[in-house]
């Protein structure tokens, strides 16, 4: 379980995020929704260890945001926006180097069928010979390599073709369903979010995205 | 750490034509700049014929000394020979040592002893006869020495009696000693000019090396800048090992891989241009691959791209290396304005200094980077 609690940050004197609250379970699939610059990231971030821990408190399980934080990343995996790969390598290399600086130790078998799992099996081409669609996956897959409890992601799909980005939607959710992962998604496809998310929390003053949601029967909650 | 080297050598994997240009072009480009200065060195001496009637052990002594002179280059031959070249201009003068030399300065008679033709384009005739004149003068002055000698032992009645070699030898000697018009263009921690490296003195062949070290380690030190790319960066910071851990341990890899070439550079250049080499040094080096990789890591924690960070790690280096003396010499700045010597590594190290300033405010500040809380987790 994924509790938390007032959760509050600023940048100097502009509140990005503002007394967050909320619970996720195991194997749930949760949405974040909202305008730009509404705190998506920066909540992500936080989630992802990267921001410290200002005002309030995050929990997951026995372990605080705060205090355990380096433990807390052995469970967590985190999909930046950006495609966060090196170009130069082919996609074994990749998995290759990031296993090497993972938490756990992964046999090349282990790591190739991780990629062919995700539909991603050109294992020897270079990066930047590869799809958007391809490099989304490897972004992900790399953020998989330690299996992680919770996964976090941010705008995973962006940028893609509708196959790569149904490709992507059907893995998490069987990962969620059948591997107990808890994912925690933002993106922008309203589409995408309806299908994919059990919950959806909407972040920001816009009442934009609650209602196109609700309207189209999805349960949201605001933050 | 068995980590980083593999994940280190997938890196290199990828440049590896790159990294062995810039590991092996400190060694090369002192090589090729020292030969290439040299040569133009050699090219720009003062081509003089000398042309050598007396066949005495002191004209050939003369002849020689002639010869040893860096700045002039002698062609010996017959004299008809050496006039037709001075009207073809391709000889700046001509020199005759003429027949009898030794019997005329052993007489203590001066006159017409060295004979010089010159053309209305001997353009350095004035200071190659004030060279060959000096050479002249030294040898008078043993023969003069040696009759004020023997006339104090004829006059005195001393009972021991010298030959005249013998104050010849010992005026040569004593002359030789003491050096007392001896001065010599040198860097720092430069050995003394000899016969077989006398055209590499003027150049300082370890500053040059260090410049080019310099400027290898800026450019092999882009990695820390292509690591820390905000996307790539996140990455990196969620890993086993704090992010700091990472660039750390790869920071030491460097400072082995570049080690063990700066060695073997310096085996090198000590053997091909037959330079000193001892362990003093060797630790003198260690401590330069120190400070240029803490200079270089720190310096590259302040980029974000890789354009800026090279456009700007060339200035940084030819400066270091100009105020350090590494190319000039700044012994007359650095007497009137003594902490300009500070403000480069290359002064301790061509000093062979092993424990410098710039070695523990480095190790200081890099410390503090290290222990330093980040406002981020990372």
């Amino acid at each position: 379980m994924l509790k938390v609690d007032s959760l509050t940050k600023n940048y100097g004197s502009k509140q990005v995020v503002v007394d967050v609250s909320f619970e996720i379970s195991q194997g749930e699939v949760v949405g974040l929704v909202g305008e730009n610059g509404a705190g998506k990231s920066t909540l992500l971030n936080i989630l992802a260890t990267l921001i410290p821990l200002e005002e309030g408190s995050i929990n997951y399980n026995d372990l605080n945001y705060g205090a355990d934080h380096r433990k807390l990343r052995e469970k967590i995996g985190f999909v930046p926006q950006d495609i966060a790969v090196w170009e130069d390598f082919s996609v074994k290399e990749n998995m290759v180097f990031f296993e090497q600086l993972s938490w756990v130790k992964k046999s090349r078998k282990e790591l190739r069928q991780l990629c062919l799992d995700m539909k991603l099996d050109q294992w020897k081409e270079k990066t930047k010979s590869l799809s958007g669609g391809m490099k989304r996956k490897l972004n992900i897959a790399i953020s998989l390599i330690h299996d992680p409890d919770i996964l976090l992601l941010d705008e995973p799909t962006s940028g893609i073709d509708l196959k790569s980005r149904k490709e992507i939607g059907s893995y998490l959710y069987d990962l969620a369903k059948h591997n107990g992962k808890t994912i925690i998604y933002t993106s922008h496809d309203m589409e995408e979010i309806i299908s994919l998310c059990d919950r959806v929390y909407c972040i920001g003053k816009d009442p934009f995205y609650k209602e196109l949601l609700e309207k189209n029967g999805k349960s949201v909650q605001v933050l | 750490m068995k980590a980083i080297l593999v994940t280190r050598l997938l890196h290199w994997r990828k440049q590896m034509v790159s990294l062995l240009f810039w590991l092996l072009l400190p060694i090369i480009a002192t090589c090729m700049f020292v030969t290439t200065a040299n040569q133009w060195q050699q090219d720009t001496q003062i081509p003089i014929g000398l042309v050598v009637e007396d066949n005495t052990a002191m004209a050939d002594k003369l002849s020689q000394s002639i010869n040893d002179n860096p700045l002039i280059h002698v062609e010996k031959m017959n004299m008809d020979r050496a006039l037709i070249e001075l009207e073809q201009h391709e000889l700046d003068s001509v020199f005759v040592i003429e027949d009898g030399y030794q019997e005329n300065i052993q007489n203590n008679s001066r006159n017409q002893i060295v004979t010089a033709y010159v053309s209305d384009m001997s353009l350095a005739f004035t200071p190659v006869k004030e060279a060959i004149a000096s050479y002249v003068q030294r040898d008078a002055g043993s023969s003069r020495a040696a009759h004020i000698v023997d006339q104090m032992v004829q006059r005195y009645d001393v009972e021991k009696n010298w030959t005249w070699d013998e104050v010849v030898a010992t005026s040569n000697q004593i002359r030789e000693e003491e050096a007392l018009l001896h001065t010599s263009f040198s860097f720092y921690n430069q050995v003394e000019p000899t016969q077989e490296n006398k055209g590499v003195s003027i150049w300082n062949i370890w500053g040059i090396w260090a410049t080019f070290a310099m400027l290898t380690t800026f450019f092999l030190f882009d990695w820390v800048v292509k690591e820390q790319q905000p996307s790539i960066k996140i990455r990196l910071s969620l890993l086993r090992m704090p992010f700091k851990s990472y660039l750390l341990r790869n920071w030491i890899i460097y400072l082995f891989l570049l080690g063990i070439f700066d060695l073997i550079n310096f085996s090198i250049l000590a053997m091909y241009f037959n330079q000193s080499f001892n362990f003093s040094q060797i630790l003198a080096i260690v401590s330069f691959r120190l400070t240029i990789n803490m200079v270089a890591f720190l310096f590259s924690l302040r980029f974000r791209t890789t354009f800026f960070y090279y456009i700007s790690a060339l200035p940084v280096s030819i400066f270091m290396a100009i105020i350090g003396g590494a190319l000039i010499p700044v012994d007359g700045l650095i007497q009137r304005w003594a902490w300009v010597s500070h403000l480069s590594p290359f002064q301790p190290f061509l000093k062979g200094q092993v424990v410098s300033s710039w070695l523990i405010v480095l190790l200081v500040i890099f410390s503090i980077w290290y222990w330093r809380k980040e406002r981020a987790y990372a």
